[in-house]
C-alpha cells in the first residue's frame, strides 16, 4: 500500500474511531485527570485532617492571653485574613496533593505507557494495544492488531481500575470533611480554636482546656418561615420566641457549663466537642457559657417582635343609624401581617337595653381561607333580618385577624368599631314625627311679634285716622301685650319653682305672693333682676348647677326678665295712646326673648350636666390649712441614668485592663438599656463589634456615651399637676 | 403647684357618661378628707384627644362595648408611658357582660396583661387603710350583675406602678349619688376614691 493509501485508511479508521492510538490518547487524558483527581482528593483529606489535628491541639495553654484572645480576633495579630492553622492545613494539603501528583507520574504519562496500562488491566489483549499505538507497522498488521483489539472487551475493565484508583483518596477526603464538619468553628473560622478567651476575667487553670470558639446554630420557630443560621461567637442574637438555639464547641462536655440568665442548660457531649440546647423566650436573656478554668462567653439574645395582624375595616365605612332592622350589609376589610395570616374574621356584637339592663349577643361571620400568606381581604355579608334586632339596639362591627404564632402568640389584630344602631320610634331622627306645639318660650316669640306688626301699621295708620281710633287700637294692642306679658310671668315663675299656681298677679286680685310682688310691681331694675335670677339659681346659698360662667336658669330667665320689663314699657305706652313710644321697648321685648330661646339647651350625651363641688363648704370654710402633706419630690430620673453611666465607665476601666471582662461589661450593659434607652443599646452594639473586630472602638464608644449622657428622650412632659400641699 | 382636676374620659364607643355624679362626689370626698388643691367640678376629656395627657388620673366606664379607635390607642399608650393611671369601672358589674370583655381585651392590646392587685398593695393604704383590699359595694352583696363578690381589682402595671386599675365592682354605681347626700351613709362608701386619688398623685 502506498503511503496515501495507508493515510486514506487512517482516515476512514478515523472516521470510524477505530484508530488504536487516537483511543490510548483519550485514554491517556483520562488517566491523567485522574491522577489530577487523587491529588486534590488526598489534599482535601490530608488539609482538613491536619487542620482538625490542630484544632484538638488549640487547649494547650499558651500563657498570658492577648486582647486579640478576649475579642475574638487570630493571634497573629489585628485583621490577619486567614488564621495561620488554615494557612497550615493549606500547606499540607498542598503538599499532599503535590506528592501524590508526582507519585502517580502522570506528567510522565506517554501513549505507551498508556497503553501499557490498559494491557495490565486486559491482558488478553496480549500488547496488541501497545504494538498497535507505534507508528512503523505494516497495513496488513495493522489491520491484525485491530481486528485482535476489537475482538478483547477491555475498556469496562480499564474504566473500573479508574475508579477504583479514585477510592481511597476520595474516602480520605470525607474523613477530613466529616472530622472538620464535625468540629464547630472549624470550617468557619479556621483556627479561632487556637484562642484562648479567658472571659469575663477569669485566670485559665494550668493544663485547663480553653473554651475556645462557639457555634451557634439559631432554627426560628415554623411560624417565623425563615431559614436556619449559623454564627460563630456572636455577641448580639435576634431570634423570635421559641426559635431553638444549639451552643456547640470544641473540647470536652465534662467542665463546660451554660446558662440562659439564672437557668442552667444542659451540656453534653457531641462527636469530639460538646453540644447545648435551648428555645429561646420572648424577654431579654443573656446566654452564658464557660469552662472551668477555660474561660467564659457570654451572648445577649434580644427578641424579634411578632407584629399583631393590622386589620382596615372597609366597609361599613362608618356608624349608621337605620330605620328598619332589616336588608343585608356588606362588610370588607384588609388583613395584614409580617410573618403569615393564621385566620380572620368579622365579629359583631348586638347590645339590647337601656339603662342598668343590658342584653348581649355575638357572632362571627366570614373566614379566611388557610395559607392566605401575609396579606388578605376579609369579605362577608351581614343579614340585619336574621338578628332580630329591635329599635335602640346596636350592632357593634369589627374584624379580627391572628397570626401563626404558635409560641408567644397568636398575635391578634382588630380593626376599629363600627357600629349600626336601630333607630327608636321616639327618636327625631325621623321626618314622620307628629306635629308638636311650639314651646312656651317660641309662642311668647310669636306674640310679640304679631304684636309689633300690628303696632308698626298702627303707627303707620295714625295720621290717617282719628286721634280717638289710635288710641282705642293702641289700647287694644295694649292690653294683648299685658296677657303676654303675663305668659313670660308664668314661665318665669315656674321656673322659678314657685309651682303652676304662681306667676304674675295683678294689683288687687287678693292674692299674695312673695316672690311676684316685685314683679307685679312694675319695671325691675338690673339690680332687682339680677336679685331675682339669684333667687332662681341658688339654692340654699350655695350654687348647684352652672354653665360656663352663669347659670342655665340665669341664661334663661335674665333675658326672660328683660323682655318682662320691656313688655311694662311698652304697655304703658300702648294704654296712652302712644303706638310710637310703644315700639322699641317692643323690639327690646323680642330680642330678649330670641335669646332667652337660644339660651335654651339641650343636655344631649355629649354634656352630662356638670355637678359643682363647693369646696369651702365641704372643707368647713375657715378652716387653717395643716402641715403639709404627705407628697414626697419624685426622685430625679437622672439618678436612673447615673447608674448606667457608672457602669458604663466601669466597663471602660475593664475594657483597658482585661479586655475580653470588659467585653462582657458592655454586652450586660448593652442588654440592661436596650428597653429604655434603644438608641444607646444601638452605639453599644457597635462598640462591642468594633472592639472584638480589633477596630478603632474609640468613636463607637463615644457614641455609646453621648446615647447614655443624654437627657431622656421626651416629646414633652406632663405639666406641674398637683398633689398634697 | 396646680390644681388637680377629676377627668372623665369620653370614649367614641359606648357610654361613657353612664355615672355623671361619680367626678362630684369624688371631688366632694378629696375636699373633704385632704388638702389636695383640687378644683371643684371635673372636666370631660376625650381619650383621643391630646388633652387627655394633662391629667394626671383618668376615670373610664360605661356599659356598652368598648371598642378604642388607633388615636384613642395611641393617645391611651402615650398617657401610661408618661406616668398617668386609667382608672377603669365595669357600670355593669357582670364579668359575662360586653363591656368587661371588650374594655379588658383593648386594655391588654394598649397596657399589657391585667392581673390581679394583691390586696396588700399601697394603693389599699394610700390615704385610708383597706385590710381587706377594695371595699365592697352595694351592688355586689345585693347579687347583681354577675352575682360575684370580686375580691381583687385587675391591674397592669409599668414597673411597680399601678398603669391601669380595672374594677369589676361597679364603684361606678356605687359612687354616682350627690354628694350633698353623703350625710345619709354612716360611713362614706367613697373613701376608696381618695385613696386612688391620692396614689395616683403620689406614684
Amino acid at each position: 500500500m502506498s503511503p496515501r493509501a495507508a493515510d486514506l485508511a487512517r482516515a476512514r479508521r478515523q472516521g470510524t474511531g477505530a484508530d488504536p492510538a487516537l483511543i490510548v490518547g483519550g485514554w491517556r487524558r483520562r488517566l491523567q485527570l485522574a491522577a489530577a483527581a487523587r491529588a486534590v482528593l488526598a489534599g482535601i483529606g490530608s488539609g482538613s485532617l491536619a487542620m482538625a489535628a490542630l484544632r484538638l491541639l488549640a487547649g494547650w495553654p499558651r500563657g498570658v492571653p492577648t486582647p486579640g484572645d478576649a475579642i475574638g480576633t487570630d493571634t497573629l495579630g489585628p485583621g490577619a485574613g486567614i488564621s495561620w492553622s488554615m494557612a497550615a492545613a493549606l500547606v499540607v494539603g498542598a503538599a499532599t496533593a503535590m506528592l501524590t501528583w508526582w507519585h502517580s507520574a502522570a506528567h510522565a504519562l506517554t501513549a505507551e505507557r498508556a497503553a501499557l496500562w490498559i494491557e495490565e488491566r486486559a491482558p488478553r489483549l496480549r500488547f496488541a494495544l501497545v504494538t498497535a499505538v507505534g507508528d512503523d507497522i505494516a497495513p496488513p498488521v495493522r489491520d491484525a492488531l485491530e481486528r485482535a483489539i476489537r475482538a478483547v472487551s477491555w475498556e469496562g475493565p480499564a474504566r473500573s481500575a479508574v475508579w477504583r484508583s479514585l477510592r481511597w483518596p476520595a474516602l480520605l477526603a470525607l474523613l477530613g470533611l466529616a472530622v472538620m464538619w464535625r468540629m464547630p468553628g472549624a470550617l468557619d473560622r479556621a483556627g479561632d480554636g487556637s484562642r484562648a478567651v479567658p472571659g469575663a476575667g477569669g485566670a485559665r487553670a494550668a493544663g485547663a482546656t480553653a473554651l475556645g470558639a462557639v457555634t451557634l446554630t439559631l432554627r426560628p420557630p415554623r411560624y417565623a418561615g425563615r431559614a436556619v443560621e449559623r454564627l460563630v461567637d456572636p455577641a448580639l442574637v435576634r431570634a423570635y420566641p421559641g426559635s431553638r438555639v444549639m451552643l456547640e464547641g470544641a473540647g470536652p462536655a465534662d467542665g463546660t457549663r451554660a446558662r440562659v440568665d439564672d437557668a442552667s442548660v444542659a451540656v453534653r457531649e457531641a462527636g469530639i466537642g460538646w453540644r447545648s440546647e435551648f428555645v429561646t423566650g420572648a424577654a431579654r436573656a443573656l446566654v452564658r457559657v464557660e469552662r472551668d478554668g477555660g474561660g467564659a462567653r457570654l451572648l445577649a439574645l434580644e427578641p424579634l417582635v411578632d407584629s399583631a395582624p393590622m386589620v382596615t375595616l372597609r366597609s361599613p365605612a362608618r356608624d349608621t343609624v337605620l330605620r328598619q332592622p332589616n336588608g343585608t350589609i356588606a362588610l370588607a376589610a384588609d388583613v395584614r401581617d409580617d410573618l403569615g395570616l393564621a385566620s380572620a374574621v368579622f365579629e359583631y356584637i348586638v347590645s339590647s337595653g337601656a339603662g342598668e339592663r343590658f342584653t348581649f349577643t355575638s357572632g362571627t361571620l366570614g373566614a379566611l381561607r388557610p395559607g392566605s400568606g401575609r396579606e388578605a381581604a376579609l369579605r362577608a355579608s351581614l343579614s340585619l333580618d336574621g338578628l332580630t334586632l329591635a329599635p335602640g339596639d346596636v350592632v357593634h362591627l369589627r374584624a379580627v385577624a391572628r397570626d401563626q404564632n404558635d409560641v408567644s402568640g397568636p398575635g391578634v389584630g382588630s380593626s376599629e368599631s363600627r357600629t349600626i344602631r336601630i333607630a327608636r320610634a321616639d327618636e327625631y331622627d325621623s321626618v314622620a314625627v307628629d306635629q308638636a306645639p311650639p314651646p312656651e318660650v317660641d309662642k311668647s316669640l310669636l306674640s310679640q311679634r304679631m304684636l309689633i306688626n300690628l303696632t308698626e301699621a298702627l303707627v303707620k295708620r295714625s295720621r290717617a285716622v282719628a286721634r280717638t281710633e289710635v288710641t282705642a287700637e293702641s289700647r287694644r294692642i295694649g292690653r294683648d301685650q299685658g296677657r303676654l306679658r303675663k305668659q313670660v310671668s308664668d314661665i318665669i315663675f315656674s321656673r322659678l319653682g314657685d309651682g303652676g299656681e304662681g306667676g304674675e298677679h295683678f294689683h288687687g286680685d287678693g292674692h299674695a305672693h312673695a316672690e311676684s310682688d316685685e314683679l307685679a310691681a312694675g319695671p325691675l331694675t338690673p339690680e332687682a333682676l339680677l336679685r331675682a335670677a339669684e333667687k332662681a339659681t341658688v339654692i340654699s346659698g350655695s350654687p348647684t348647677d352652672f354653665e360656663h360662667d352663669e347659670t342655665p336658669v340665669v341664661a334663661i330667665n335674665r333675658p326672660m326678665l328683660e323682655a318682662y320689663n320691656a313688655m311694662w314699657d311698652a304697655g304703658r305706652a300702648l294704654d296712652g295712646g302712644e303706638p310710637a313710644r310703644a315700639l322699641p321697648p317692643m323690639y327690646i321685648a323680642l330680642a330678649a326673648i330670641q335669646r332667652a330661646r337660644a339660651a335654651e339647651r339641650l343636655y344631649l350625651r355629649g354634656a352630662p350636666p356638670r355637678v359643682v363641688v363647693d369646696l369651702a363648704r365641704v372643707r368647713l370654710q375657715g378652716k387653717e390649712p395643716g402641715s403639709p402633706g404627705a407628697r414626697s419630690p419624685r426622685q430625679p430620673i437622672d439618678l436612673a441614668r447615673a447608674g448606667v453611666l457608672a457602669r458604663f465607665g466601669a466597663a471602660l476601666d475593664e475594657l483597658t485592663r482585661d479586655p475580653a471582662a470588659g467585653v462582657d461589661s458592655l454586652i450586660v450593659l448593652r442588654l440592661a438599656v436596650a428597653e429604655r434607652l434603644p438608641a444607646a443599646a444601638a452605639a453599644l452594639e457597635g462598640a462591642i463589634a468594633a472592639v472584638r473586630a480589633s477596630r478603632n472602638a474609640t468613636d463607637a464608644l463615644r457614641r455609646a456615651r453621648r446615647a447614655l449622657d443624654d437627657g431622656l428622650v421626651a416629646t414633652d412632659t406632663l405639666p406641674a399637676w398637683g398633689g398634697a400641699r | 403647684m396646680s390644681t388637680f382636676t377629676f377627668a372623665t374620659v369620653q370614649y367614641e364607643s359606648g357610654d361613657w357618661d353612664s355615672a355623671p355624679l361619680v367626678p362630684a362626689n369624688l371631688i366632694d370626698s378629696i375636699a373633704r378628707y385632704t388638702e389636695i388643691d383640687v378644683a371643684p367640678s371635673g372636666v370631660v376629656v376625650p381619650l383621643g384627644s391630646e388633652a387627655a395627657l394633662r391629667y394626671p388620673l383618668l376615670y373610664l366606664t360605661g356599659h356598652l362595648p368598648v371598642r378604642f379607635t388607633a388615636q384613642e390607642k395611641q393617645v391611651l399608650t402615650r398617657f401610661l408611658d408618661r406616668g398617668g393611671l386609667l382608672f377603669v369601672d365595669d357600670h355593669n358589674h357582670d364579668v359575662d357582660g360586653m363591656f368587661h370583655k371588650t374594655v379588658t381585651e383593648e386594655l391588654e392590646q394598649v397596657a399589657g396583661v391585667l392581673r390581679k392587685l394583691p390586696n396588700t398593695h399601697p394603693l389599699y393604704s394610700s390615704f385610708f387603710r383597706f385590710e381587706d383590699g377594695p371595699p365592697n359595694t352595694s351592688h355586689e352583696l345585693n347579687g347583681w350583675g354577675d352575682n360575684l363578690l370580686h375580691p381583687y381589682l385587675m391591674a397592669a402595671m409599668r414597673g411597680d406602678r399601678i398603669a391601669v386599675l380595672y374594677s369589676n365592682k361597679d364603684y361606678s354605681s356605687e359612687w354616682n349619688f350627690h354628694p350633698d347626700n353623703k350625710r345619709f351613709y354612716s360611713v362614706d362608701n367613697t373613701r376608696f376614691g381618695v385613696n386612688l386619688v391620692v396614689y395616683a398623685l403620689t406614684r
